[in-house]
């Protein structure tokens, strides 16, 4: 686990370039466990990625629809630093990928 | 006796071999009979075996930086000891009263230079620490979080809370002493023992995710469904439990009792009820207090409550009476004014049990006689944030 807050400006509209970075940014916690409601929640996305992102999106980008965002915040991430390295390493670009724990972090030693 | 405390014991024939191996500078000590005593040293007062009427404080009237946990005889209405330990420090005690895992972070110049987190085993009886294990990935810093750290069932594993921003859990392996991993909660935040070895921690959306360790070290995750609303009625985020019931309770903000059922390793939420009537809501009262306004009663099936008159936004507000609840039908039996308003309470888990209740800086020590609470004694000068009795988690 990182240290920081990943950045939204020049970066987020980036995860948005694969149906899974699409879903990712939907189910990470802090979008997922929001008190906004799904159409609250779709719209405050789609601003923020245009607002912040707009440059990285991809040119075929559509809006987030309410039913879409309903359904992905019912499955809210519970390994957001794999996940968001899984979507990273897909996109294909190691300068972008933040350093994260080694997936075998996440298993416990055993002990003797 | 604070200072007596703080110095390592030194029995006479270590001592005479410490001077024997200096022998070539002060021949004349390593001669036959009684050894001089060392200038400047004292034996450690070694303490009773902890007693269920002790209560450990976090204290931290003097510093934040040097935060004490005092250990108060309720009894006799004395502090009996101290542990000097560092920059908002978390603890727990093992149920055995065997040893205090304190949670502690140092800088090298004090207030700057170098951070250092660890674990450090203290014991009960001279409050002298002894192992440590260094937590790398850093701890929760936060005032009065008293489920940023806490023991599994078996003594197993420690689990303490981080916010780094993302919030995760570190693994310490007590047997080996040695940190283990660091499992990441997602939104969800601190850890509720649940069993073995495993833990619970309480989600932004009103859920719990229950977090076990297999036996083969996988790393398993389950969210449970939400059953709070955070927006319209948040519970406290320190929830009365002790160690070996198979419940625990959270209470709301404004009232509603949230018990969670302990279960194979899971934390499973069950029916809820209110402990208001309809007048009592609308003349103000509520739960609140500081740091620990709950506490629980495990075989006399009572839970006892911090509650004060207040509007909305008042959860912080000290509570001025204590509500006793029954946890099997769900009412409440009684309802005691404290001698001063009190940010924490906590209960000892006997027959005889003693309910302490501070103030800003004064321990009042209540008997518990049926339900009802008699004031027996007040403890001046203990500034403290949250409690702990032996027996808790």
């Amino acid at each position: 686990m990182s240290d920081r807050v990943p950045a939204l400006r020049h970066a987020v509209g980036y995860l948005l370039r694969s149906p899974e970075g699409r879903a990712y940014v939907a189910r990470v916690p802090g979008v997922a466990y929001s008190a906004l409601s799904n159409a609250e929640l779709s719209a405050l996305l789609n601003w923020m990625v245009v607002e912040f992102s707009a440059q990285e999106l991809p040119a075929d980008w559509v809006p987030y629809t309410t039913e879409e965002v309903a359904a992905l915040r019912a499955r809210p991430l519970t390994e957001v630093a794999l996940e968001r390295t899984r979507v990273l390493r897909a996109l294909g670009d190691a300068a972008v990928a933040p350093v994260v724990a080694p997936v075998d972090a996440y298993v416990i030693r055993t002990t003797p | 006796m604070h200072q007596n405390l703080k110095r390592i014991r030194v029995p006479a024939i270590l001592s005479l071999t410490l001077l024997a191996s200096v022998g070539a500078v002060s021949p004349r000590n390593t001669l036959a009979g009684p050894a001089a005593p060392i200038e400047g040293a004292s034996p450690v007062v070694i303490l009773p075996e902890p007693s269920p009427h002790w209560v450990y404080l976090i204290d931290h009237s003097s510093s934040l930086v040097v935060t004490n946990i005092t250990v108060v005889d309720g009894d006799a209405g004395k502090v009996v000891g101290t542990i000097s330990s560092s920059f908002l420090p978390n603890f727990v005690i093992t149920p055995d009263a065997h040893t205090i895992y304190v949670s502690e972070t140092y800088w090298s110049r004090g207030t700057r230079g170098v951070r250092s987190d660890m674990i450090t085993a203290y014991s009960p009886r001279t409050l002298v620490p002894s192992t440590e294990v260094e937590l790398p990935s850093g701890r929760l810093l936060a005032n009065g979080k008293k489920y940023g750290l806490s023991l599994s069932a078996d003594g197993h594993y420690l689990f303490s809370a981080n916010m780094r921003p993302g919030t995760s859990v570190s693994v310490i392996d007590l047997k080996n002493s040695t940190w283990v991993t660091e499992i990441e909660t997602p939104g969800c935040f601190l850890a509720y023992p649940t069993g073995v070895a495993s833990f619970a921690s309480v989600c932004g959306n009103g859920a719990l995710m229950n977090v076990s360790i297999s036996a083969t070290g996988e790393v398993r995750k389950a969210v449970t469904r939400p059953f709070f609303n955070p927006e319209r009625d948040p519970v406290f985020d320190a929830p009365a439990m002790v160690s070996g019931d198979d419940h625990f309770y959270f209470v709301s903000y404004h009232g509603q009792v949230w018990p969670v059922t302990r279960v194979d390793g899971r934390a499973e939420p069950g029916p809820s009820w209110n402990i208001l009537t309809e007048e009592e809501r609308r003349s103000g009262w509520r739960p609140g207090g500081f740091y620990q306004l709950l506490a629980v009663h495990a075989k006399h099936k009572r839970l006892f409550v911090l509650m004060h008159q207040g509007g909305e936004w008042t959860h912080k507000q000290y509570g001025t009476q204590v509500w006793v609840v029954n946890t099997e039908t769900g009412r409440v039996v009684r309802r005691d004014s404290l001698v001063a308003p009190a940010s924490s309470i906590a209960v000892t888990l006997d027959d005889d049990a003693l309910l302490f209740a501070i103030n800003e800086s004064t321990l009042s020590v209540y008997r518990i006689v049926g339900d009802s609470l008699r004031h027996v004694r007040d403890v001046k000068n203990v500034g403290a944030s949250f409690m702990s009795v032996l027996g808790e988690g």
